[in-house]
């Protein structure tokens, strides 16, 4: 069983009477991509200041790498890579200069820099003023900065927040890798499911400061509730058609819709309603999309 | 730990407008002075022939130039420094590095602290070669100068513990500038009072080589005390600053 890198024990976190994080329990194990997910203001940022021990929680406890964070913040935070919101960079000094900065806090070696610039493709901009970056490269400066000290835990806090979609592209494929070619467990955060979808292993849902959903990505989509979809003429006579075979179907836009999609009986089906005289179409399996899934859990009407 | 925070800061400081502030301050300070002999050449030409002191008789108004200097150019000093860092949106990145809270603020202070002591050793100097140019005929009196320009810095240090805390914890650096411009001329004030001349904003006054009295000018009986003060009240005030900062939420 993979080592549990964060655990988050009923954390809280009040602004006055408001509770922005909710009795939250999260879970990242090892070598995992955990996609954090949930509409701006669910409480995402709150969760991972926490976890960074910027802000202090209300009640509840974080514990990262099996330790509780309080009390051994040096020594966990020495294996914590971070980005939080909008990457913090020194606009009068060179991408270089800021990294270098970091790296003297610590004491990590100097060629250090070089490699991480090189992760990120950074090394011909190095010696350029971060003003004049654009902001792309401050958001893969940011990520050089958080690859540094070689942690072994990365924590990206929408890291793809006003990218165009190459960056966003770009980054994502950074992501991905970094799991695979250098052992780090990795949570993004992010408002969009889209993200989450394309790099995440794990996914937590949070909305409204509690967690709704945690779980395998698989497990997510599997909650898609896959039907048969059969574009036919006539439909109301095929359901019925059906029916007295047995088969339970409905019909929903000027379409009938199974609950089993298996293949077999897919043909089956599609014999029988042949042989019975009627034009089939279409036949095709629907499933919810992710949006929809998320939709659901969080309840109408939410933008995400 | 406090090593590898200073020199990262000071990698910070690079291209800031930190080291003009620092060079600022001394220089015009020089020059203010420099344009008041001139133009009341006549009057100091009578009056060192007075005292027979060129240095001393020239120091008085270099007082009331240099008493609101000081506090000013540790405001600038201060509010540049932690707003490198407002700027940069770099407190939430560097709070999240294993480093003490309390070395990250000692550091900005130490900094602000140097920056003070360069000014006023540009300040010594300065003076020295203002008497050059003037053609004082003394010899330059380095021991007063250095005092002079020495102490009033020394005595400031609860100015820099609570100007840095100010702009430390305050994002909007119009406040802490205008409570620092502000303090240094009530700081003039509360010189007058046997109560007030005790805060250590009426320290910068009391610190300077000389006072006036009803013999002119006379040797300040009380630099010493006003130095041990400054910097007893200054380290205490930086102790509260720092746990205060360190106990933060930071967004």
């Amino acid at each position: 069983m993979a080592e549990m890198i964060i655990q988050t024990l009923q954390l809280t976190r009040k602004y006055g009477d408001r509770i922005s994080v909710n009795r939250l329990n999260m879970q990242v194990k090892e070598g995992e991509i955990y996609g954090f997910l949930g509409p701006n203001g669910a409480g995402k940022t709150t969760t991972i200041r926490m976890l960074l021990n910027l802000i202090k929680p209300t009640s509840g406890e974080v514990r990262i790498f099996n330790k509780e964070l309080k009390q051994n913040r040096l020594e966990i935070l020495r294996q914590i890579g971070s980005l939080v919101e909008s990457p913090s960079y020194y606009g009068h000094l060179t991408g270089y200069e800021n990294l270098e900065v970091i790296r003297r806090l610590l004491e990590a070696p100097v060629n250090r820099i070089h490699q991480v610039l090189d992760i990120v493709r950074l090394t011909e901009s190095a010696n350029r003023l971060v003003k004049e970056y654009s902001l792309g490269m401050k958001q893969r400066l940011g990520i050089a900065a958080a690859l540094l000290g070689m942690p072994k835990l990365l924590i990206l806090d929408e890291p793809t927040n006003g990218l165009d979609p190459a960056g966003i592209q770009e980054i994502r494929e950074l992501i991905k890798n970094l799991p695979k070619e250098y052992g780090m467990t990795i949570l993004v955060s992010s408002h969009l499911l889209s993200e989450i979808d394309q790099m995440a292993t794990q996914v937590g849902i949070i909305h409204k400061g509690k967690m709704i959903f945690q779980n395998s990505i698989e497990t997510l989509r599997e909650q898609s509730g896959a039907r048969l979809k059969i574009v036919i003429d006539s439909p109301q006579y095929a359901v019925q058609f059906l029916h007295k075979q047995g088969i339970s179907a409905k019909v929903e836009d000027e379409a009938i819709w199974l609950p089993q999609t298996n293949h077999d009986q897919a043909a089956d089906i599609n014999i029988s309603l042949i042989q019975a005289g009627f034009r089939v179409s279409r036949l095709e399996e629907v499933k919810l999309s992710l949006e929809d899934i998320f939709l659901e859990l969080t309840g109408k009407g939410e933008s995400l | 730990m406090i090593g590898k925070l200073l020199t990262s800061d000071q990698l910070k400081m690079k291209r800031t407008s930190l080291w003009l502030v620092t060079i600022l301050v001394p220089f015009v300070t020089v020059l203010l002075k420099l344009a008041e002999s001139l133009i009341r050449y006549d009057y100091y030409v009578k009056e060192v022939n007075k005292t027979g002191d060129w240095w001393t008789t020239h120091l008085n108004i270099l007082i009331g130039i240099m008493v609101f200097a000081v506090p000013v150019g540790i405001t600038i000093t201060c509010s540049v420094i932690a707003n490198t860092e407002h700027q940069s949106k770099g407190w939430k990145h560097t709070l999240a590095l294993p480093l003490s809270r309390t070395g990250v603020y000692v550091s900005k202070f130490t900094w602000a602290v140097i920056c003070s002591l360069i000014s006023a050793l540009l300040l010594t100097v300065g003076l020295a070669l203002f008497g050059l140019c003037l053609g004082a005929k003394d010899p330059i009196p380095w021991i007063i100068l250095f005092k002079n320009s020495f102490g009033p810095y020394i005595s400031s240090l609860p100015i820099i513990a609570f100007q840095l805390w100010l702009s430390m914890v305050i994002r909007n650096q119009a406040f802490s500038i205008t409570i620092g411009t502000v303090s240094a001329m009530v700081g003039l004030f509360l010189n007058f009072g046997d109560f007030t001349r005790w805060l250590p904003w009426a320290y910068p006054l009391q610190s300077f080589a000389f006072i006036m009295s009803e013999k002119g000018m006379v040797p300040n009986p009380d630099l010493l005390l006003m130095n041990l003060l400054g910097l007893g009240i200054g380290i205490v005030l930086l102790f509260i600053g720092a746990k205060d900062f360190a106990r933060r939420d930071i967004y």
